[in-house]
């Protein structure tokens, strides 16, 4: 079991880790980081996602975890 | 009919249940108590057996059974943080993966198993919610506020570490929320770790260490390790952390950037580590501060409730009810992952009943004072001690009072006793060790001969309410000793050095209470919510003028708050206590049979 788990590490969690040292994508990197703003709805949206709370939040949410 | 929902946290750390009915909080205890491992994270069978024997009622009477937190949702988190790890998290990973593909990604199941072998009738199907939603929940639900912004703020739930939720009746609305791996109680803990405390343990130790240094690292930790945006929000630069690795919390990119190394447990402390503490401090109060105002901005609210771990750090609390963003605050008094038993439980129950359990009144809460544990009355208590033979003295109700008030005067140690016990890890009166907070060598004494703890460790007051004012600078009620407040101008002594060398200067009139920085975890004490504590408070400011004690918690370092006169007992015979109380029974050390040592009982104890 720990050599499939190892295994499955290598073939699909390394490639993505490469991944996102080199480009700095996804709240894990480098880039988000830099963001000036860290909520998972942006607060210019909050407007929006006030007027339709759970889809919006949960949309917003969704597209900034990246 | 009345409807009974259970609510259960478990399996990660502080396992508890809570039931509640539409009528309010039947009960509430952590697995701990009964088990006396603490912060034990096993299935609470022990809680829930009380919670259903205090309802009178067996599982298949349960309206719903709720469990804290989606771990199906955990395990693609985990999922997502170990693809970003990188080659040094694949050991962990391959240690982890197989618990993770047995029953940790479906913990409902084994919730449902474990009630099966309680053998106590078939229990409705399992429900779970979200782990920040099960916090909310017991921040707002709970609360004497009819609307209120809420505020969560713990190490990581599923995928949030932050959320801010707007309350409304028996309404809660998510309004935002930060995401791991960015958490400011992940960020608290890796330094704990880093100043040789005990992660998900240790971090009230850090809290206490930081009036002892100078937050001369604070600009450092913000312009490398944690940015605190404009807007209250803030991300973690994840090259000073390991976490995502899964086996310690900062490394060698930490240690390089301060110059030091991780300090080894009870390896002797230094100034740097006092200064360490303090700088985070000072950061976590900067960013609970940006997160209040962002509460108050995305809400429009002016009452604020809050819970998560980071809703346990006194300072921060105290520094944003100073900063005056809201009318009035609220604080889960269990707020660390205990509570979320007893959010989600009054979460199901507002959804069976759209209504909440108790109509909000202006001033009191649904906590009852947070006394939701085990009672035993004076019948069960004598019997106890009779059986045993241990020698005890009965005292009326009066007469009980004077007496302990004269032992505190004197400079005794007492322990205390009384009614329910205390949910969450703040002892209230119910479970406490108390003495006289005038005398100058009290906080010595308690460290090191009662608690057998560092000796940098501060002690709480508690205060007669109406009388709290005399002694410290207090903006509201702290029933729950959740708040740090200065001690009165007037009460203050010069401090000649700071640091680790004023540790036994006297600061105050009250030393034993007073924080090196002046400040104090105060709680005050009402006759509603604990008339005998406050009546024992009434009687020692009778005969000396002081209307507060000192008030630890019923244990030693290590151990979980005593829950039953078993318990108590054992734990005043291994210690230098002067006094017992438990209930009316009043016994002194001096006349308990000698033969009951158990000298080797600190190796059954692990340290904190």
């Amino acid at each position: 079991m720990k050599l499939l788990a190892l295994l499955f590490y290598m073939v699909f969690f390394l490639p993505v880790w490469a991944f996102v040292r080199l480009t700095g994508a996804t709240r894990f990197g480098r880039r988000f980081h830099q963001r000036d703003s860290a909520w998972d709805v942006p607060v210019a949206a909050q407007r929006h996602a006030q007027a339709q709370p759970a889809k919006g939040a949960q949309l917003a949410a969704r597209e900034n975890r990246g | 009919m009345t409807q009974y929902h259970l609510g259960i946290s478990a399996f990660y750390h502080d396992a508890a249940a809570a039931i509640v009915n539409e009528h309010g909080i039947v009960a509430a205890a952590q697995q701990e108590r009964f088990s006396r491992r603490r912060h034990d994270a096993a299935f609470p069978a022990d809680a829930i057996a009380y919670c259903l024997d205090t309802s009178g009622i067996e599982l298949c009477d349960l309206a719903s059974v709720t469990y804290y937190e989606d771990s199906g949702a955990k395990f693609r988190r985990t999922l997502g943080s170990f693809a970003c790890a990188g080659p040094k998290g694949a050991d962990t990973f391959s240690d982890i993966l197989p618990g993770w593909l047995g029953q940790r990604r479906r913990m409902d199941r084994v919730v449902a198993q474990e009630l099966r072998a309680m053998q106590r009738g078939t229990p409705p199907d399992i429900k779970v919610t979200d782990h920040h939603r099960s916090h909310a929940a017991s921040a707002f639900l709970p609360s004497p506020f009819e609307s209120a912004a809420i505020l969560c703020i713990d190490g990581v739930g599923e995928w949030h570490t932050t959320t801010i939720w707007h309350g409304q009746g028996p309404e809660l609305r998510l309004v935002n929320s930060v995401s791991y791996p960015h958490s400011l109680g992940l960020l608290y803990s890796a330094f704990t770790y880093y100043c040789g405390f005990k992660v998900d343990s240790g971090e009230y130790k850090l809290m206490g260490l930081a009036p002892y240094g100078v937050p001369r690292y604070a600009r450092k930790i913000l312009d490398h390790v944690v940015s605190l945006k404009e807007d209250g929000s803030f991300t973690l630069n994840l090259d000073y952390f390991t976490f995502l690795e899964g086996k310690t919390m900062v490394g060698q990119a930490l240690e390089e950037l301060f110059g030091q190394p991780i300090r080894a447990p009870e390896v002797e402390m230094t100034q740097f580590h006092c200064d360490m503490a303090a700088s985070i401090q000072s950061v976590t109060n900067d960013a609970v501060l940006g997160l209040v105002r962002a509460a108050a901005r995305m809400t429009g609210e002016r009452n604020l409730c809050i819970a998560g771990g980071v809703g346990l750090n006194c300072v921060a609390n105290g520094k944003l009810i100073e900063a005056e963003i809201f009318d009035r605050v609220w604080i889960q008094p269990a707020a660390g992952d205990a509570g979320c038993a007893l959010g989600a439980a009054l979460d199901a129950q507002v959804a069976a009943t759209a209504s909440r359990p108790v109509p909000t009144s202006d001033n009191v809460d649904a906590m009852a004072g947070a006394y939701l544990g085990p009672d035993f009355s004076d019948a069960q208590i004598r019997a106890f001690l009779t059986e045993n033979g241990y020698p005890f003295e009965e005292l009326g109700e009066p007469a009980l009072y004077d007496q302990v008030a004269a032992q505190l005067e004197a400079g005794e140690v007492v322990g205390w006793f009384q009614g329910r016990m205390e949910f969450g890890p703040r002892a209230l009166g119910a479970r406490s060790i108390i003495g006289d907070p005038r005398n100058t060598d009290m906080q010595k004494t308690m460290n090191l001969r009662i608690k057998y703890r560092e000796s940098f460790r501060p002690f709480a007051p508690s205060v007669l309410r109406d009388h709290a004012d005399a002694c410290f600078d207090l903006k509201d009620e702290s029933p729950y000793m959740l708040v740090v407040a200065p001690v009165t101008a007037g009460r203050r002594h010069p401090i000649s050095q700071g640091g680790l060398g004023s540790i036994n200067e006297v600061r105050s009139d009250l030393p034993a209470i007073t924080h090196l920085d002046y400040s104090a975890r105060v709680q005050t004490v009402s006759p509603d919510t604990n008339p005998r504590y406050a009546a024992l408070l009434s009687a020692f400011h009778a005969r000396t003028g002081c209307p507060a004690v000192v008030n630890t918690s019923f244990n030693v370092r290590g151990e979980p708050i005593v829950c039953t006169p078993i318990d108590a007992y054992r734990c005043f015979m291994r210690t230098e206590m002067d006094t017992l109380v438990l209930g009316t029974c009043v016994l002194k050390k001096a006349d308990q049979p000698k033969n009951l040592s158990d000298d080797n009982w600190r190796e059954t104890i692990p340290l904190d």
